[in-house]
């Protein structure tokens, strides 16, 4: 939390005199710093109704023109080519597709990326010891977490990477095709 | 004139049984607006100004919110039309094009749901970019990595519903997947199918979890990650 800020005030012991400002507000501030706050109501109030109806507005319009996909029915006997999971997934697949040992991108990949993301809150830390500094040195890359950001970025665009060629460019036996061909 | 038709409505003794405050002309009333009403009280009477800023939480957590009540509301409507077995699924899916409103109802869920996918991963992404997961965040910050991975399964639970190919083969090229999991991959897709394959079993033990089960984690989950929001100083500082 932000303790600093009512810290403003407070009265050093060797000064007889106090420093007085009068702040704009709409109502009396005692003891407390300015602050830059708003009203809830109506400044965000009114954002989040235009921003909520916005949304609204768009998914329906979406809804509007683009129906759902609903092929035939499920059928066991019919596998179609390829079988795809879905679009979420199918960077896994694409990865998947890769190697002889599909443990690896379908099962480990995965949970080290999960554990590693629980985790950051607790590595992206101010060292104390200097173990910790080093730690940090290697994984975060000091206060501008020059590493942590690189690696963050690597996994947001290997994901999209992955997807997207995984959903849009694979077709038959998982062969690379063009989607607009 | 006007005002003074508002000034006896906001008076009224209904109105104040409904709402207590008059019209919201002062701070404190402003306050005690946001204080004194249930749906609202979630929301701080004051935030910071920089908390309004679009560009720097672009709405992502709101967004998510608002679709996952989008795809509450349609999903609950869609289960008055809907019957979990493999013999009435996929024409239930087709009888709804011809009730009235039926199909942009599946619609509507449909494209929220992969909308909540997305919204819900940009908005880690915001966060991460931002920041905001330093002290005194960081287990909200892995309540937030738990409620991905339940949009995620609540996503995936959801898309066997309709019993088509798409479904079928999703799901089993999904659940095919999980079976690379070492020693206990097999019984990870039985538990989670009912079956050795995706058949009837698996469609219910969808549907209860997609409908039931999910829904109620992730609302619980949710409500502790919008607690903990406020609890932990309101919405975090630029860096």
């Amino acid at each position: 939390m932000d303790k600093n800020q009512d810290k403003v005030f407070v009265k050093d012991p060797n000064k007889t005199y106090g420093l007085m400002e009068i702040v704009e507000g709409t109502s009396p501030m005692v003891e407390k710093a300015p602050e830059d706050t708003v009203d809830t109501f109506p400044h965000y109030i009114i954002l989040l109704t235009i921003c909520s109806l916005a949304v609204t507005f768009a998914l329906l319009l979406i809804s509007l023109f683009f129906d759902a996909p609903l092929e035939d029915l499920a059928n066991p006997l019919i596998t179609p080519n390829p079988g795809k999971a879905p679009w979420y997934f199918t960077g896994i697949q694409e990865l998947i597709h890769y190697t002889n040992k599909p443990v690896i991108p379908a099962i480990i990949i995965p949970l080290l990326i999960i554990v590693w993301l629980i985790l950051i809150p607790y590595i992206d830390r101010k060292p104390l010891t200097p173990f910790a500094s080093l730690f940090n040195r290697i994984f975060i890359g000091g206060e501008k977490r020059r590493i942590l950001i690189y690696l963050f970025t690597l996994f947001i665009f290997g994901a999209l990477i992955f997807t997207i060629i995984g959903s849009l460019f694979r077709g038959e036996n998982w062969s690379f095709v063009l989607p607009w061909k | 004139m006007k005002k003074r038709i508002l000034q006896r409505i906001s008076d009224s003794a209904v109105w104040r049984s409904i709402f207590r405050t008059g019209i919201p002309d002062t701070d404190l009333k402003r306050s005690m607006l946001m204080f004194h009403n249930f749906f609202l009280h979630i929301f701080p009477v004051k935030m910071k100004r920089h908390g309004l800023q679009f560009s720097y939480t672009f709405c992502l957590g709101g967004i998510s919110c608002l679709l996952f009540i989008v795809l509450t509301i349609t999903g609950i409507l869609l289960m008055f039309h809907y019957t979990p077995s493999i013999e009435r699924a996929y024409f239930d899916m087709q009888a709804l094009a011809l009730i009235f409103n039926g199909k942009i109802l599946r619609n509507l869920h449909r494209w929220a749901a992969h909308g909540m996918v997305v919204t819900v991963f940009l908005h880690m992404v915001r966060v991460f970019y931002t920041r905001s997961y330093r002290p005194p965040r960081e287990f909200n910050w892995v309540i937030g990595i738990g409620l991905l991975i339940l949009t995620l399964a609540l996503s995936y639970t959801g898309y066997l519903l309709p019993w088509d190919q798409l479904a079928y083969w999703g799901i089993t090229v999904g659940t095919t997947i999980m079976t690379y999991t070492p020693f206990i991959g097999n019984y990870v897709r039985f538990f989670l199918l009912g079956a050795d394959e995706v058949g009837h079993e698996a469609l219910l033990r969808f549907y209860v979890v997609h409908c039931v089960e999910l829904p109620l984690i992730i609302g619980a989950l949710m409500a502790v990650h919008f607690w903990r929001v406020r609890k932990d100083g309101g919405i975090s500082g630029l860096l």
